[in-house]
């Protein structure tokens, strides 16, 4: 059956790569935050498009706050992609400090380095759905990172030596920092194993 | 490990994919569609679009170039540089599809709105453009597009990097661009700057990349006419390069 995807809409307008590269997919893509495309989405995608505190905003100021909530405690399937994922974390300093959406256990911290752009290696654990992508680049492009000590699947990118979360899924809840929709074939097999491995 | 990046760059002017010597010269050779389609199929690491002159014709971002694009199923990161000179315009060229944008002349034309792009869409998603070269007394000089003259580094400039208010800086050797001399390396060499760098002009043979990445500062390089006009140019070259610095190269098995 065809899943209804939602992209998540916070208001900084760029969807296309995710929403075109989610149709290939043979999904229902919808753009938006209001509460029946939420109801109505068998899947919700944070994307990683804007900052964390407009995201926030955007959610409070539609009220779709507790509503997002209710419906991740219910079980429904979230990807967040970048900042989506850090917006599951209880907590960023990005521009100004503000609370998240308390998803996850944990913080998000500005990168140690300068910046991380570009194409890395991602480590995925054996057993995992993502398994067979383990040690493939995917494209990444952040600023801050997720730190948590929550016990959960955990895929990991490296920079000088040191591990950062690169995925972290906790039953039906998936984050991961890099962009799989701008990450070619790795990213599109990402999706496909995403969507075929989606949550009871 | 992070890797090191060949960044595919296409040249856009009047309505045209452009072979560029010098931003002199320029050959017509097609369609952005043609173009960005081929090398997203070619998996470059990035694809970054100039569409030259914007600025200096006050015209603003093109804004029909990336509609054209953002028709079409790219899953490689676009970069656009050209026009943008306020806020506005850096929010819709991303809203049109663009990951990252590159900057120059607003730098020096309307500092205020950089700061706000920066704050806005994030430092990781800037890249500030630097036209150098070398002049006969050995000084760094800036080639500014609009007035076609040499200058020294504006202060604007400066504080826009120790601000930290961008990501990576691109500098091109314009005088080597579109040519096959190499990068002229005592560019970088006289830069004390430790940002990232994406380097463009006259790199071409494969000792002139790997002379290049052998300053740590350098992470990408921007070619254009070697790597973007033949089947499956990228793979070749990085195949030839046999370097661990880069992704490796593949062939796209979706269409």
């Amino acid at each position: 059956m065809r899943k209804n995807i939602l992209i998540f809409d916070y208001g900084s307008g760029n969807y296309s790569s995710i929403e075109k590269t989610l149709k290939r997919f043979n999904t229902n893509v919808m753009v938006g935050n209001s509460k029946k495309f939420i109801n109505n989405s068998d899947v919700i995608i944070f994307p990683g498009v804007g900052t964390f505190p407009q995201a926030m905003q955007q959610m409070r100021k539609n009220s779709i706050l507790k509503k997002i909530k209710s419906i991740v405690f219910s079980g429904k399937n979230i990807l967040g992609i970048c900042l989506g994922m850090q917006l599951f974390t209880e907590f960023s300093p990005e521009i100004k400090d503000t609370e998240g959406l308390k998803f996850i256990r944990g913080k998000t911290k500005k990168m140690p380095f300068k910046n991380h752009v570009g194409w890395n290696e991602v480590f995925f654990k054996k057993k995992s759905v993502f398994e067979c992508l383990n040690g493939k680049n995917f494209y990444f492009q952040h600023q801050y990172f997720i730190e948590t000590k929550i016990s959960a699947e955990k895929g990991f990118f490296k920079i000088n030596n040191k591990k950062f979360i690169a995925m972290i899924k906790k039953r039906n809840i998936l984050g991961v920092q890099f962009h799989p929709e701008k990450s070619q074939n790795a990213g599109l097999d990402f999706f496909k194993l995403y969507l075929e491995n989606l949550n009871d | 490990m992070i890797k090191k990046r060949l960044v595919s760059s296409i040249i856009y002017k009047d309505d045209s994919v452009v072979q560029s010597f010098n931003y002199k010269t320029f050959l017509p050779i097609g369609s952005i569609e043609s173009s960005v389609k081929n090398l997203n199929r070619w998996n470059a690491d990035e694809i970054l679009i100039l569409s030259i002159e914007r600025s200096k014709k006050k015209i603003g971002p093109d804004f029909d170039l990336l509609k054209k694009i953002k028709n079409l199923n790219i899953e490689t990161p676009i970069i656009y540089g050209g026009g943008i000179s306020n806020l506005d315009d850096a929010k819709k060229v991303i809203a049109l599809g663009a990951d990252r944008i590159v900057v120059e002349s607003i730098i020096d034309t309307n500092y205020s709105q950089f700061e706000e792009i920066s704050k806005n869409i994030g430092k990781q998603s800037i890249i500030l453009s630097m036209p150098l070269s070398i002049n006969q007394d050995n000084e760094i000089r800036f080639f500014d597009h609009k007035t076609q003259k040499e200058y020294e580094i504006s202060d604007n400039f400066i504080k826009a990097i120790k601000d930290d208010l961008i990501s990576e800086i691109l500098i091109s050797d314009y005088k080597n661009q579109g040519m096959m001399n190499g990068f002229d390396l005592r560019i970088i060499k006289k830069l004390n700057y430790t940002n990232d760098l994406i380097l463009s002009g006259g790199i071409y043979k494969k000792n002139d990349f790997k002379k290049i990445f052998r300053d740590k500062r350098v992470v990408a390089s921007a070619v254009g006419n070697n790597l973007n006009y033949g089947e499956h140019r990228i793979q070749k070259f990085k195949s030839s390069l046999k370097s661990s610095y880069l992704r490796k190269p593949f062939y796209s098995i979706h269409s």
